[in-house]
């Protein structure tokens, strides 16, 4: 169990976890659960997390970066080339780890960068960077 | 500098295809080794043509023996990796299936929801018996991806021993087979790296990033 009880970090915020592989989602949502966040939706790769994010408004996407047939990155792009979508705070979960992408992601706008494998501390530190 | 690709045959294929070209040598050279003996006065350089004859023999029947063994091997190296695919997924479901029911009975123990404290503490102690027994699943795959790493060394001795053979050297292998251009987003795609490949821990990616 985490330190932060249930309480402190839902206040109504809708998040979606993007990742093609189930267990991955199953972690994230597991942990998100525990912080206290309980309105998590899944998709399993950018194109079907895009199709959602136009459909229904999120607050927060946590996304893995190398996923077929839309990528983490390009999803990313798509997310801030929207007027409508581009404040939406995205956190990259990937195990990317080289320079050259960590500076991608920044530079595509990603509000926070995580390196898998990652503790349940690191991603409770990074939404709450995100969400304030 | 990059060679536009040409349509190739099957790999397969080409291997039989080589196989066969070695074998009409071979013999062409057993058959001539098999002539009659020149003159007297020939022979010296006939008995130095007729070693290096051999030694040309010797070396395409290595080459095609080498050739024959390069065929795949039997055990399929794709459905051994497909397994261990299979077994480590099924394997992490399990494992996180039981630390879900071992989280839910120990919150209703903290919340003070639990109507039977005695079975609730049996469950959390069951599913932690149950994420032991599911870790067995380390074995086989290590296993498993032994007899891959054993299958592709034998197959990376091969096609030394055959490039050897053949004469091949470093600066005939053409340069930059595929891969994706520099500094496309395709590039990016490089699945995980050790620190030796230039993976950032997560400490170095938070200096880079804030």
């Amino acid at each position: 169990m985490l330190a932060t009880p249930a309480s402190e970090g839902d206040r109504g915020v809708k998040i979606l976890v993007v990742d093609d592989y189930p267990t991955m989602r199953r972690i994230v949502r597991n942990l998100l659960d525990q912080i206290g966040f309980k309105d998590v939706e899944e998709a399993g790769n950018g194109a079907e997390a895009f199709e959602k994010i136009k459909v229904s408004r999120y607050d927060m996407v946590i996304s893995d970066w190398n996923m077929e047939p839309m990528t983490g990155l390009e999803l990313l792009k798509h997310v801030r080339a929207d007027a409508a979508l581009s404040k939406t705070p995205f956190i990259m979960v990937t195990a990317e780890s080289k320079t050259e992408n960590v500076i991608a992601a920044k530079q595509a706008g990603a509000s926070q960068y995580i390196v898998k494998p990652f503790t349940a501390e690191t991603l409770k530190a990074k939404i709450a960077s995100v969400v304030g | 500098m990059t060679v536009a690709p040409q349509a190739q045959p099957a790999p397969e294929k080409g291997l039989a295809r080589i196989a066969g070209h070695v074998a009409a040598i071979s013999g062409e050279v057993d058959r001539l080794l098999g002539m009659p003996m020149g003159t007297a006065e020939d022979g010296d350089r006939l008995s130095q043509v007729m070693a290096e004859m051999q030694g040309m023999s010797k070396l395409l029947a290595d080459t095609r023996a080498e050739i024959v063994h390069l065929s795949p091997p039997p055990t399929g190296l794709g459905d051994t990796l497909d397994a261990v695919v299979d077994e480590t997924e099924q394997a992490a479901m399990e494992i996180m299936k039981q630390a879900e029911r071992a989280q839910a009975a120990s919150g209703r123990l903290t919340s003070g929801a639990s109507t039977d404290t005695k079975a609730d503490l049996a469950e959390v102690d069951d599913a932690a018996t149950c994420i032991l027994m599911a870790c067995a699943f380390q074995d086989i795959t290590g296993q498993r991806i032994r007899k891959v790493l054993s299958a592709m060394r034998s197959v990376e001795e091969r096609i030394a021993t055959l490039v050897a053979l053949m004469g091949i050297r470093q600066e005939d292998l053409p340069q930059d087979a595929g891969g994706a251009p520099p500094g496309s987003d395709a590039a990016l795609l490089n699945g995980p790296s050790s620190s030796a490949e230039g993976g950032l821990g997560q400490n170095a990616v938070d200096d880079l990033f804030n």
